[in-house]
C-alpha cells in the first residue's frame, strides 16, 4: 500500500498540540519516507489559518471543523477507494449512544452530496479521513471532592457550582466552552434548551450573562487554549475544577497531581477528528497526503495516542500495536496490569489503576452531546468573546 | 465602558473632513455663494433689501442656514444690518435708500446648486455611507457608536446624526443599550434568515409585477454577462451579477412601499460579499444556475415559473449564506470606522 519515493516528499501537517505530537511525527516519518512539517497551534488559530491560508499546508488533522472549511473551500474531497480500512472506521452513529444524544459523530458531514454539500449519506467521496474519537468532561483533584461535594455523583452542574467558587476554569475555545457551560446550566435546572447542540441567539445570550456575572464575582480563576495551560492551572494555579483534555489528565498525574477526569450522570461531550486534505495539494506531494492518510488508519499511530487517553478510528488496527495489558487498561475498561507509560515514555498509569469511566464502550455510548460549529457559531464566538474579556 | 474613543477622538481634530469623503456643499454655503457673487456682479444692486424669511422662501431652505449665510456675508462687508428681521446690500456706514424688490424676479441661478442634490437632507448625504460602516463591523462584535465622533467624521450636526441612527435603527441594525448607548452587532444566524423569509415573500412576488416592463433585450443582456462570469466570483463580480437578477428585475417596479420593504432586507447580500472580500472568492456555481432559470423563465413569459424559480433561488442561498456566516466567526480583528469602539 505505502508507495516509496526516490526523493522523500515534504508534507506540511497543520494541527493542534494533543495531536501533533513528535512520536508521531517521527513514526510517519521512518514509515512513509516522507518529511512531516508540523504546524502546532490551538484550536482556533488552526482553523483560522485553514480558511484564510489554505495554501500554507497540506494536510489539517482538524476537530469538528470541517463543514466550516468546506464552506470556504479550503480542503478538497477525499476518494474513499484510495483509502484502505474506510470501512472499517468507527463512526459511533446514534443507534450505539444514549437516546438523548445531541448531533452528529464523525459520520455527520462525512460525504460529499451530488448538490456539493455535505452528509452523512455515504458517497465515494469524503470530507475527511476519521481518525480520533473520545469523550470529555470535568476533571478536579481527587483530594478534594469529597469535602466540596460529599457523595454526589459527578456532574456538569458543577462548574458553575458556587461551592467549587474560585476553583474552577474553562477551556476558552468558544465551541467547547459554550456546550460545557450549557451542560452545567440544564444539569443545575438553571436553563433549559431546545437543542443543546445548536443554540440559539437566546440562549447564548442567557447562557453569556449568566457566565459573565459569575466571571465578575470571581468564580472563575482561569483560562485556557491547550492542554498545557490547563495543566498549569491544576499544578500550580489553584483549579480544583476544569474542563480538561485526556492527555492533561494523564500528564497532571506523573507530577503527582492526582485528577480524576469525572463521568458525569448527564453523559459526556463526544469529540472526533479527523484529516483533510488542502484544496491546494497536487501531484506527488498530493500521493504522498494520500499515504499518510492511509498511514493513519493503520494503527500505528491510533496506539500511539490511544496512550494519552484517546480511541484510534479503527481500534483492532490499533489493537495489535498495543501491548495486551495496555488494550485492558485503555480500551477494556480493566485494571493496569503494570506500569503503562504514555507517548513519550513517560508513567503515567500505575498497577491496579481503573480508567475512569470505564471502558470503551461504556465511555463512548454516554456521550451526551457531539461538538459541533453551530448555526450561531459566529453570534456565539462574539458573545464568547466578551465573556472572555468581562 | 469603552476606553478607547477619547483617545480616537483627538486623533481627528473637529471639523477635519475625512479626505475620500466627498460632499456636496451646505446649504449656508450656498446662499452665501450665490448672495455673494450676486452682490460682486451687480445683480443684486446696493440698497436692495434682504429679509431672512425672502431669502429663505427663495432658496427653498430653513431660516437657520440663511441667517448664518447673512452673517458671513455682513463679515465679508457685502451686507449691514437694517433692522432685526434684514439686511440691505451694501458695506456698512453707507447710507443708501432701501429698495425692496421681489427676489423671485431676480435671475440668481439658484437652480444649478439646488438641482444636483445639494439640497437633499443633510441625513441622505451620508446614510448610505454610515449604514455600509456599521454593516461592515456587524458580523465581527458588538460596537459602540459614538454620536460624538461620528458628528466630528462626517462634520454635520448631532441632530442630523441622530436623525441617521434612528433610521438605521428602523431598518434593526443597531439598538440602544441600557446605557443608552448605540450598539451595533453581533449579526446572528437568526437576524439573516428573518431577512431571506422576508425577501422569500416579497421577490417573487415584485418580479411577477415587473415582468412586464421588462424586454427580452434587457433580460438576455444580463443572462449573457452570467454565461460570461468567471467559475470564481470576486466581491464586485458578485455584485454585479446579484445587482442583474435583484435590482434591476425584480425592482423593476413603481411600488415605492415594497422597492422599500425589499432593500430593507438586503443584508444577505452584504454577507457574500464580505465573505468574497475576507475569505474566498464564491464558486459561480449554484447561483449561476439558479439566476439563469430565473432568466430563462422571464423569457419565455411565464413570469409565475420565473417566481417560482427566484424562490427556490432565495431559499437555496439563504443555507449558503448561513454557512459562509459561520465562517466569518474566524475573522476576529477587522477594520472599522473610527466612530465604532469594540465595547467587549
Amino acid at each position: 500500500m505505502i508507495r516509496r519515493h526516490s526523493r522523500r516528499p515534504r508534507l506540511r501537517v497543520l494541527g493542534t498540540h494533543e495531536i501533533l505530537i513528535e512520536p508521531i511525527r517521527r513514526q510517519a516519518e521512518s514509515d512513509l519516507e516522507i518529511i512531516v512539517e508540523d504546524q502546532v497551534a490551538d484550536s482556533m488559530d488552526a482553523v483560522r489559518r485553514a480558511v484564510t491560508a489554505p495554501d500554507s499546508f497540506d494536510i489539517y488533522h482538524q476537530w469538528h471543523t470541517v463543514d466550516l472549511i468546506w464552506s470556504s473551500r479550503s480542503i478538497q474531497p477525499i476518494d474513499t477507494g484510495k483509502i484502505a480500512g474506510w470501512n472499517e472506521i468507527a463512526l459511533w452513529s446514534k443507534d450505539q449512544i444514549r437516546s438523548d444524544a445531541i448531533g452528529d459523530g464523525p459520520q455527520g458531514a462525512l460525504f460529499l452530496q451530488k448538490d456539493g454539500t455535505l452528509d452523512s449519506k455515504p458517497s465515494d467521496r469524503a470530507s475527511m479521513v476519521p481518525t480520533l474519537h473520545g469523550v470529555d468532561a470535568p476533571g478536579y483533584i481527587r483530594s478534594i471532592r469529597n469535602r466540596i461535594v460529599g457523595k454526589e455523583p459527578d456532574s456538569w452542574s458543577w462548574l458553575l457550582d458556587d461551592r467549587w467558587h474560585g476553583k474552577v476554569a474553562l477551556a476558552s475555545d468558544p465551541s467547547v466552552g459554550i456546550i460545557e457551560a450549557a451542560l452545567a446550566l440544564e444539569s443545575s435546572g438553571h436553563l433549559k434548551f431546545n437543542d443543546i447542540g445548536n443554540l440559539d441567539e437566546e440562549e447564548i445570550d442567557s447562557i453569556a450573562s449568566i457566565l459573565i456575572r459569575k466571571k465578575k464575582i470571581g468564580h472563575f480563576r482561569g483560562f485556557w487554549s491547550y492542554g498545557e495551560e490547563a495543566e498549569r492551572l491544576m499544578s500550580r494555579g489553584g483549579v480544583c475544577l476544569q474542563s480538561i483534555w485526556s492527555p492533561s489528565v494523564f500528564r497532571l498525574r506523573q507530577t503527582g497531581v492526582d485528577v480524576v477526569c469525572s463521568a458525569p450522570v448527564e453523559g459526556y461531550r463526544g469529540w472526533y477528528a479527523g484529516l483533510c486534505l488542502s484544496s491546494r495539494v497536487s501531484g506527488a506531494v498530493l500521493e504522498a497526503a494520500y499515504d499518510y492518510l492511509n498511514w493513519w488508519l493503520c494503527g500505528k499511530p491510533g496506539a500511539i495516542l490511544s496512550r494519552q487517553g484517546y480511541y484510534a478510528a479503527t481500534p483492532q488496527r490499533a489493537r495489535s500495536f498495543l501491548e495486551e495489558k495496555e488494550w485492558n487498561f485503555w480500551y477494556a475498561g480493566q485494571a493496569a496490569a503494570s506500569d503503562l507509560v504514555d507517548p513519550f515514555g513517560g508513567g503515567c498509569v500505575r498497577p491496579g489503576d481503573i480508567r475512569d469511566g470505564g471502558s470503551y464502550e461504556s465511555r463512548m455510548s454516554q456521550v451526551r452531546v457531539w461538538n459541533s460549529f453551530m448555526d450561531e457559531q459566529n453570534y456565539l464566538v462574539r458573545r464568547w468573546r466578551e465573556f472572555l474579556n468581562a | 465602558v469603552v476606553k478607547s474613543l477619547p483617545q480616537k477622538r483627538r486623533r481627528r481634530p473637529a471639523n477635519e473632513r475625512p479626505v475620500d469623503f466627498e460632499e456636496p456643499q451646505r446649504y449656508y454655503e450656498i446662499v452665501e455663494t450665490k448672495l455673494g457673487s450676486a452682490i460682486r456682479s451687480g445683480l443684486l444692486r446696493a440698497g436692495t433689501v434682504l429679509y431672512e424669511a425672502a431669502v429663505a422662501d427663495l432658496f427653498g431652505v430653513s431660516r437657520p442656514p440663511v441667517k448664518r449665510a447673512l452673517q458671513m456675508l455682513e463679515e465679508a462687508n457685502l451686507i449691514h444690518r437694517l433692522n432685526r428681521r434684514g439686511y440691505i446690500v451694501g458695506p456698512s456706514g453707507t447710507s443708501l435708500q432701501p429698495i425692496r424688490t421681489n427676489l423671485h424676479r431676480l435671475s440668481l441661478n439658484i437652480m444649478e446648486p439646488l438641482g444636483n442634490g445639494a439640497l437633499r437632507a443633510s441625513w441622505q448625504r451620508i446614510y448610505e455611507a454610515v449604514e455600509e460602516e456599521i454593516l461592515s463591523c456587524s458580523p465581527f462584535g458588538t460596537f459602540q457608536i459614538s454620536e460624538a465622533i461620528l458628528c466630528d467624521h462626517y462634520n454635520v450636526s448631532r441632530t442630523v446624526i441622530r436623525d441617521v441612527l434612528n433610521r438605521i435603527h428602523g431598518r434593526g441594525l443597531i439598538e440602544k443599550d441600557r446605557w443608552s448607548h448605540w450598539i451595533a452587532g453581533p449579526l446572528s444566524a437568526r437576524r439573516l434568515d428573518e431577512h431571506f423569509a422576508m425577501r422569500k415573500i416579497l421577490e417573487p412576488a415584485a418580479l411577477i409585477a415587473a415582468s412586464g416592463t421588462l424586454t427580452p433585450e434587457f433580460i438576455m443582456q444580463r443572462r449573457d454577462r452570467l454565461d460570461s462570469s468567471s467559475q470564481d466570483l470576486s466581491e464586485s463580480e458578485l455584485d454585479r451579477l446579484e445587482r442583474d437578477l435583484h435590482w434591476d428585475c425584480v425592482l423593476a417596479i413603481k411600488n415605492r412601499r415594497l422597492i422599500d420593504a425589499i432593500e430593507q432586507n438586503h443584508l444577505s447580500f452584504f454577507i457574500n460579499r464580505q465573505f468574497a472580500a475576507k475569505i474566498c472568492p464564491i464558486q459561480a456555481e449554484p447561483l449561476r444556475a439558479e439566476h439563469r432559470l430565473v432568466f430563462e423563465c422571464l423569457l419565455l413569459k411565464t413570469p409565475v415559473a420565473a417566481a417560482a424559480a427566484l424562490e427556490k433561488h432565495i431559499v437555496a442561498a439563504a443555507s449558503r449564506t448561513r454557512s459562509r456566516l459561520k465562517v466569518l466567526s474566524i475573522l476576529k480583528d477587522v477594520q472599522v470606522a473610527p466612530y465604532l469602539a469594540r465595547s467587549s
